[in-house]
C-alpha cells in the first residue's frame, strides 16, 4: 500500500498563467529510498514542498494513506506524517544541537547526534558555531528523531563533502530500510540518484 | 513554548536588553505621570477644600465703587436674606476696616519707613488693618494659606470682641494668647464716614502667621499689621452694628447635595439690587491654583501618552529589525509542524519574560523619582503661571496684600506616590500597546504560507 499518493496534480507559481508542474500522478511506498532528478527550474523543491504541505496544489490532490493531507490541517500533516530536511539546513540559530531536535521529539537524546559524529562539546554548542557538514547533520538528526513516516530532504548533500555526503546518503537508505520510512530525497547529484531504489525525473512538467 | 521563549530571551541578549531598557523607562515615566495625576488630585482637593461648593457675593464694581477707601459695601441685610435661603448651610461674612492701637505699637520696615510721610506718620502711626469675619477658619485668607494659625483657636460665629493677632505684632509687644488690649477707630480713614470714635477692649483668641509675598510700601499692608476680629467689633469703630454695617463680601456655603449653578440662580431671583453685586463662585478666586492644576494634569497626560506611544513605536521598531531573523524561524516551525498561535504564542511570552521584570525595575524607578520630577514639574509649571497671575492682578491693583495671595496661590508641593493604580494602569496599558504592536509585525509573517517565507529568505 503506498503511504503517500499524488493524484493529476497541477501547480503554478503565484503570478503565473504557465503550470510547473502539470497533471503529476505518483504513489510512494515505505521502505523505499526515492531519488527526484531534474534540470534546475523543473520545479523538484515545488513538489517536494506540495508533499510536505508547505503550499497547496491548484489542482488535484495529495493523500497520505489515501486520505488528504489537508484533512486534518496541514500543520497537522507537518507534525504527524512527514519530516523534512533543507539543502540550507534550517536550523533554529538560538538553540544548541540538542535543543533543535527535542523541537520535533520533546523525547530526543543526545544519542543520535553522538551516533551522527558530533561529540559532547557540539552537542551543547550554539548550532550555529558548527560547520555546515555538522548542521547537516543535525538536520538529519531532526528527521530521524521524527516518529513521522515520511522523509523529505531537499539537496540534503548539496553543500556538503564528497565523504560527508557518502555518509548522509547511507544514513537516509538506512532509514528507508531499518525504520520502514518512506525517504524522498530531492537532488542533482548522480551518486545519490545511483544509491536510491526509484529513481524519478521531473521533465516537461512531469514525473516519469 | 515557554522554555524555547526563555532561551531565546537569554540568548539573543541585545534584543532582550533593549526592550527591557525601552520598557523599564517608558513604564517608570508611565507609573509616575499616573502618580502626579494622582498626587495632584489629592493636592487640589486639599486646597479646595472648602471652596467648591460655595460662592461669594462681591460688589459690582462697574456700577458700585464702594466704600471711599474702594473697599466693598455689601449691605448686611442682603446678606441675610441669601443666608435665609434653604439651600444655604452656611455664611462667612467679612467686615474691612480700619483702627489704632492704644498704647501698642505696629510693625514697620525699612520700605514703610521709607514711603511714609509726616502726615501720615502722624495719623497712621498706629493703624492696624481690621478684618471682622464671623468664622475665621473659612476666611480667604486662611484658606488660601496666607495666614496659618499657629496657637489658639479661630473666631467663631458668637464670639465677641475676640482678636487673632500675628505672632511677630504680639512678640513685639510682649503679647500673649488670652491678653487684653485696647483698639480705637481712627478718625483720619475715609471709610469711618461717621466720624466714630469707639474703643473696643478685645481678648487675643489665637496667634496666626504669614509673609507678605508682594513689595509693601505702606505698614498697613504687612500681614503682621492685620488683626482678624469678630464682626460686630470691626463694625463697631466705623460707629455700625452687625445689621448697618457695609460688609467687604460674603461667601455662601451650599448644602452638600444641592448643584452649585441651580443655588446661585435660585438666589439671583432674591429681592436685592443684583445690579450692586455680583456673585462668584469661589473656585474662581483662585485663578492660578485652577491653572497649575490643569497644567499638571495636562503635562501627567502627555507624559504617560507619550511614554505609552512611545514604548509602542519602539517595541514595534526593534521587533520589525528583528522579524527578518524571525521570519526563517517562523518558516522552520510551521515546517516542522507548530501551529500559528503557538509561535505567537511564544513571541507573547518573550515579550512577557522581558515586560515583566522591567515593569518590577520601573516601579523602584518611578517611587525614586516620582517625588523629584513631580515638584520639578511644578516647579515649571506654576513659575509661568505665576508671573502671568502677577501680571494680572497688577492690572487689576491687587496690590501686595492678603487679598493677592488666593488670587495667585498656586500649588507649592505634590506628594507624588507610587499607587497600586498607578502600577496597574501602566502595566495594563503598556502591555496592550506592546502586544498590539507585536500582532501588527508578527501578522505580516503569519499569514503566510511556510513556502513563501522560505522562498523569502
Amino acid at each position: 500500500m503506498s503511504v503517500l499518493k499524488i493524484k493529476n496534480v497541477s501547480y503554478a507559481y503565484v503570478g503565473n498563467r504557465e503550470n510547473i508542474l502539470e497533471g503529476v500522478d505518483q504513489k510512494f511506498e515505505r521502505g523505499k529510498f526515492y531519488a527526484i532528478i531534474g534540470k534546475s527550474g523543473a520545479g523538484k523543491s515545488t513538489l517536494l514542498s506540495l508533499l510536505a504541505g508547505l503550499d497547496e496544489p491548484k489542482s488535484g490532490e495529495i493523500l497520505f494513506e489515501d486520505e488528504k493531507i489537508g484533512k486534518y490541517g496541514y500543520s497537522y500533516h507537518r507534525k504527524n506524517h512527514i519530516t523534512l530536511v533543507f539543502q540550507n539546513y534550517n536550523l533554529i540559530d538560538y538553540l544548541t544541537p540538542l535543543e533543535n531536535i527535542r523541537l520535533v521529539n520533546q523525547e530526543a537524546t543526545d544519542e543520535i547526534l553522538v551516533k551522527l559524529g558530533l561529540d559532547k562539546d557540539q552537542i551543547n554548542r550554539n548550532v550555529m558555531k558548527l560547520s555546515g557538514g555538522q548542521q547537516q547533520r543535525v538536520a538529519i538528526a531532526r528527521a530521524l528523531v521524527s516518529e513521522a513516516p515520511i522523509i523529505l530532504a531537499d539537496e540534503p548533500t548539496g553543500n556538503l563533502d564528497e565523504n560527508t555526503a557518502e555518509e548522509i546518503i547511507e544514513v537516509l537508505k538506512k532509514l528507508a530500510k531499518e525504520r520502514n520510512k518512506c525517504v524522498i530525497v530531492v537532488t542533482h547529484s548522480k551518486r545519490v540518484a545511483e544509491s536510491a531504489d526509484v529513481v524519478l525525473e521531473l521533465k516537461g512538467r512531469k514525473l516519469r | 513554548m515557554l522554555k524555547n521563549a526563555f532561551l531565546y530571551v537569554t540568548r539573543k541578549k541585545l534584543k532582550s536588553l533593549v526592550i527591557f531598557s525601552v520598557v523599564l523607562i517608558m513604564a517608570a515615566l508611565g507609573m509616575i505621570s499616573l502618580a502626579i495625576q494622582d498626587a495632584t488630585s489629592r493636592a487640589a482637593k486639599e486646597a479646595f477644600s472648602g471652596v467648591t461648593n460655595s460662592f461669594s457675593m462681591e460688589i459690582n464694581r462697574q456700577v458700585n465703587q464702594g466704600t471711599p477707601r474702594g473697599g466693598g459695601n455689601v449691605r448686611g441685610t442682603d446678606i441675610k436674606k441669601i443666608s435665609e435661603s434653604p439651600e444655604i448651610e452656611y455664611t462667612v461674612k467679612r467686615i474691612n476696616s480700619v483702627a489704632d492701637l492704644v498704647g501698642k505699637d505696629i510693625i514697620e520696615t525699612p520700605e514703610t519707613l521709607r514711603g511714609m510721610s509726616a502726615e501720615r506718620a502722624k495719623n497712621f502711626k498706629r493703624t492696624v488693618m481690621l478684618t471682622g469675619v464671623n468664622d475665621s477658619a473659612r476666611e480667604t485668607k486662611f484658606v488660601s494659606g496666607a495666614y496659618k494659625l499657629v496657637s489658639g483657636e479661630h473666631l467663631k460665629n458668637d464670639d465677641k470682641n475676640q482678636i487673632l493677632m500675628h505672632e511677630e505684632l504680639a512678640k513685639k509687644n510682649n503679647l500673649k494668647m488670652g491678653d487684653k488690649i485696647k483698639i480705637k477707630s481712627n478718625l483720619f480713614d475715609a471709610d469711618n464716614e461717621k466720624a466714630a470714635n469707639e474703643t473696643v477692649e478685645v481678648v487675643i483668641k489665637g496667634l496666626f502667621a504669614g509673609k507678605n509675598t508682594g513689595s509693601v510700601t505702606a505698614a498697613q499692608e504687612l500681614y503682621e499689621n492685620t488683626l482678624v476680629t469678630d464682626v460686630s467689633t470691626a463694625a463697631k469703630v466705623y460707629g455700625n452694628d452687625e445689621d448697618t454695617a457695609a460688609y467687604q463680601d460674603a461667601t455662601f456655603f451650599v448644602k452638600g447635595e444641592k448643584n452649585l449653578d441651580q443655588v446661585m440662580a435660585a438666589v439671583k431671583k432674591l429681592d436685592v439690587n443684583w445690579r450692586e453685586y455680583n456673585l462668584i463662585k469661589s473656585a474662581s478666586n483662585y485663578p492660578a491654583l485652577e491653572q497649575s492644576i490643569s497644567g499638571m494634569y495636562g503635562v501627567a497626560n502627555q507624559m504617560f501618552f507619550g511614554s505609552l506611544i512611545f514604548a509602542g513605536i519602539i517595541v514595534a521598531l526593534v521587533l520589525l529589525l528583528w522579524m527578518n531573523a524571525r521570519k526563517k524561524e517562523i518558516a522552520i516551525l510551521l515546517a516542522i509542524g507548530l501551529e500559528k498561535g503557538q509561535i505567537f504564542g511564544q513571541f507573547v511570552i518573550e515579550l512577557l519574560m522581558v515586560s515583566l521584570p522591567a515593569f518590577v525595575g520601573a516601579y523602584v524607578l518611578a517611587g525614586k523619582f516620582a517625588k523629584i520630577m513631580g515638584n520639578d514639574i511644578l516647579k515649571n509649571v506654576t513659575t509661568g503661571v505665576t508671573k502671568q497671575m502677577a501680571k494680572q492682578a497688577g492690572a487689576t491693583q491687587l496690590g501686595g496684600g492678603a487679598e493677592m495671595e488666593g488670587f495667585t496661590k498656586t500649588l507649592s508641593a505634590i506628594d507624588a506616590q507610587m499607587t497600586i493604580n498607578a502600577v496597574v494602569i501602566t502595566v495594563v496599558f503598556m502591555l496592550v500597546v506592546m502586544l498590539v504592536s507585536l500582532g501588527v509585525i508578527s501578522y505580516r509573517n503569519l499569514k503566510k504560507n511556510p513556502k513563501e517565507l522560505l522562498t523569502e529568505l
